[in-house]
């Protein structure tokens, strides 16, 4: 087992500690390509493991996500009708072909450790070619036209302000420097392996690997937006002078123990979908 | 009278250290009590994965 199973082992050991964990997924956490697989019962399965996958994540305690373009592979009702009530799509250009209208929530605001925190999420654009191709009745607008506008809105309502971006890393580099208000961009999309904390405007710009491999772990010690200082493992950042961090990815390997719980979970999940399949 | 005068002239280095310490501790201060941690699990591209493995 990996996966979801030392997933909640190990979010279950950060939650015992004294300092808050906000969770974050910054995309294409259900589908592994942009489109379903042609034979119907291949599709039917995917569907039930994607459907197995925010119900087992929202259990972990994941409560929102940014769509990727994969995620849309069997279209934006399907996501309404997995995401439950305790769980949002984030996407602030994802609209409806027609009216133009948002399908999804663009931000959602959480408090955590005394801070308040809005979570941004944006979804390539340069794929609506492919949403077309699915059928799909939605257009993606270019974050340019909606983005710097809602971040100059949230930004003297909250503290921290994070976008989840289904952008690769160069365009999100471009989104920092047109956005100085952006604390921080985890993204999703572009298979690079893990990326440490790289600075960007006022940013940080982060993602994990692939397939559930990885976890990334930021600690942060927030003394209001500005650059960053990156600080040695164990430090602590009350004496410099703006926000510090440090970070790392945790292997989901045989070091973490998998979750009985979560196991059972996931063979239920598996049984379902290649009953689907067969 | 000069007597009086020397003994308080002894005790002004200790009286600065005291104020020097104080003036650090009310400066870092701040800083320390503004300072607020926060961890962030973070992840992407799951990519319909449940178990994988390898």
């Amino acid at each position: 087992m990996g996966g979801l199973s030392k997933k909640s082992t190990f979010i279950s050991s950060i939650h015992t500690t004294t300092t808050p964990a906000l969770l974050l997924d910054a995309g294409n956490m259900l589908f592994k390509t942009r489109s379903l697989p042609g034979d119907k019962r291949e599709a039917e399965a995917a569907r039930i493991r994607a459907r197995g996958l925010v119900a087992a994540n929202r259990q972990i305690g994941l409560g929102f996500a940014g769509i990727g373009t994969n995620d849309l592979a069997a279209g934006p009702a399907f996501l309404k009708d997995i995401s439950g009530k305790d769980f949002t799509w984030l996407s602030l250009n994802l609209v409806e072909e027609k009216s133009g209208r948002s399908l999804f929530p663009g931000s959602t605001k959480v408090q955590a450790a005394g801070l308040t925190i809005a979570v941004l999420a944006v979804t390539n654009h340069e794929s609506a070619a492919a949403a077309v191709a699915n059928g799909g009745s939605y257009g993606i607008r270019p974050w340019r036209e909606v983005l710097p506008q809602r971040i100059a809105q949230l930004r003297p309502e909250v503290d921290i302000l994070i976008l989840l971006s289904n952008y690769p890393l160069s365009e999100n580099q471009e989104i920092a420097r047109s956005c100085p208000q952006l604390d921080m961009i985890f993204q999703s999309g572009f298979a690079m392996g893990n990326l440490p904390p790289l600075a960007a405007g006022n940013a940080l710009i982060s993602q994990t690997e692939i397939r559930g491999r990885y976890l990334g772990l930021l600690e942060i010690d927030w003394q209001g937006h500005g650059p960053w200082q990156q600080r040695a493992r164990g430090a602590t950042g009350s004496r410099t002078v703006g926000s510090s961090f440090n970070q790392r990815f945790i292997p989901l390997n045989s070091v973490i123990a998998d979750n009985p719980a979560m196991d059972a979970v996931v063979q239920r999940i598996e049984q379902q979908a290649r009953a689907a399949a067969n | 009278m000069k007597a009086q005068k020397k003994h308080r002239n002894r005790h002004h280095p200790v009286l600065f250290s005291l104020l020097f310490i104080l003036g650090l501790g009310l400066g870092l201060l701040p800083q320390a009590l503004h300072a607020k941690t926060l961890r962030i699990v973070y992840s992407n591209d799951n990519l319909g994965e449940l178990a994988p493995c390898g």
